[in-house]
């Protein structure tokens, strides 16, 4: 497998990802850029173009509430979970553990079976 | 931070107007944090090469802005293998057969040939792409509309599996179809030998009586008299064969392959022989013979156009045949 093929399956991989963090780390209130540099220190870097649409998409489905306030004489637009959002943010939670769950198991038949 | 406001201003110009004001914003506001911080880092404000850098690295304006556009398309991904298959098929049917006629004119008509070299080949092919940027555009847009109602379609969950069609054995020969080619056979063959006249079948009898013989038909007729039966009569062999067994074999193909390459060959001979006849008779159509010399015009434009067509699907058939013998192979 090429570099490139990796990568492509690599993004893929962690592109489902992000909206599950995304919504872990607004459990309490963010900006935008403390949000990406939160994601970014735990390993999970998300670049701007990105995570400001999806930061849209999610307020527009109803899971994220904003609003624009000023902080160090700026304004800024602070996200967190709205109540919808929280009751998802626990379904996807444990559809997490089951995936993870899943996948291990299923990684390691596969690990145990090449031997 | 001028550069800061140019770029801003670049990306709110692809932005829809509803959300101008509030994405600019926001995105204004992480470029700054994303400076101040590096300023931090390095203890010092950062000079333009450095802002232009982290500017590059975030993506073109039209790029940026792009990301907050909800994802649209004239033709989805569920259709697109249709919207293909379509234009595939318009280009078999239409286009291709065109340019073969048009191939076949340059081939074998000397006259058509100098009437059409330097700028004038071009304008022969203009009206091809014309055509084919029509039609292109049609598909498309008959397709973005498909895709408008599909999605509505779609998401009813609006179909059945038992309105698929059935497979289709390809290599197997319908017997209702070798019945209508055994039938079409017989009577193109009993015409061909004299058995009946269209004129007659038409009931145009006086109205042509009078006119001339069509020196082009009486050629061609004199010319190919014999194959041509023959080979009429082949195809209904072939096709009684195939009633009888229907599924086809490499051979009888491969025969009706040859008898279709055959026919384009004697009518682009003969219509190569009579290109001046040709030319004389669209002349005559649309210029000022009027009476019997029109109608006698007409009648020779409109045999010549016949036979060009004929000629056409016949190369298709054999080129189908090709096809198929090819995936015999394959198989």
């Amino acid at each position: 497998m090429t570099n490139d093929q990796f990568d492509n399956l690599r993004l893929e991989l962690r592109r489902g990802c992000v909206p599950l963090a995304v919504l872990a780390e607004l459990r309490s209130e963010q900006y935008g850029y403390t949000l990406r540099k939160a994601l970014a220190e735990k390993g999970m870097a998300v670049d701007e173009g990105t995570l400001y649409p999806l930061l849209r998409r999610l307020e527009s489905h109803g899971l994220l509430v904003s609003d624009w306030r000023e902080e160090d004489k700026r304004p800024k637009r602070f996200y967190h979970l709205s109540s919808e959002g929280q009751r998802i943010f626990k379904q996807l939670s444990a559809e997490w553990e089951t995936i993870t769950a899943s996948l291990n198991e299923i990684m390691k038949e596969s690990n145990h079976g090449s031997r | 931070m001028d550069l800061v406001e140019r770029y801003l201003n670049a990306v709110r110009f692809w932005l829809p107007k509803a959300q101008k004001t509030d994405v600019i914003a926001e995105l204004a506001e992480d470029i700054r944090s994303q400076i101040e911080e590096r300023e931090r880092e390095l203890g010092r404000a950062l000079n333009e090469e450095e802002i232009s850098a982290l500017l590059k690295k975030r993506g073109s304006p039209f790029t940026v802005a792009g990301r907050f556009l909800p994802q649209r398309h004239l033709v989805g991904p569920q259709l697109y293998p249709i919207y293909e298959f379509v234009l595939k098929l318009t280009a078999g049917i239409y286009l291709i057969p065109w340019f073969l006629v048009w191939a076949g004119l340059m081939i074998f008509v000397p006259s058509y040939r100098a009437a059409h070299h330097g700028a004038a080949l071009f304008e022969g092919l203009g009206t091809l792409w014309t055509t084919a940027l029509t039609m292109f555009a049609m598909i498309t847009l008959g397709f973005a509309v498909g895709e408008r109602f599909q999605r509505q379609s779609a998401a009813r969950g609006d179909w059945n599996p038992r309105r698929l069609p059935a497979v289709r054995n390809v290599l197997r020969v319908s017997r209702g179809s070798s019945l209508v080619d055994i039938v079409a056979n017989l009577l193109v063959l009993v015409w061909w030998l004299g058995g009946f006249s269209f004129s007659v079948v038409l009931s145009l009898g006086d109205v042509v009586k009078n006119l001339p013989s069509s020196v082009l038909w009486l050629d061609f007729q004199s010319r190919y008299f014999v194959p041509i039966a023959v080979f009429i009569a082949a195809g209904a062999v072939l096709a009684l064969l195939n009633l009888i067994r229907p599924n086809l074999t490499p051979l009888r193909v491969g025969a009706r392959a040859v008898i279709d390459a055959a026919m384009p060959i004697m009518i682009f001979l003969t219509l190569g022989a009579h290109a001046g006849g040709i030319r004389a008779a669209w002349a005559g159509m649309t210029g000022g013979a009027t009476g019997p010399a029109k109608l006698a015009a007409v009648r020779d434009w409109s045999l010549a156009v016949t036979l060009g067509i004929i000629a056409v699907a016949c190369l298709f058939s054999c080129v189908r045949g090709v096809l198929r013998i090819k995936r015999w192979r394959a198989l």
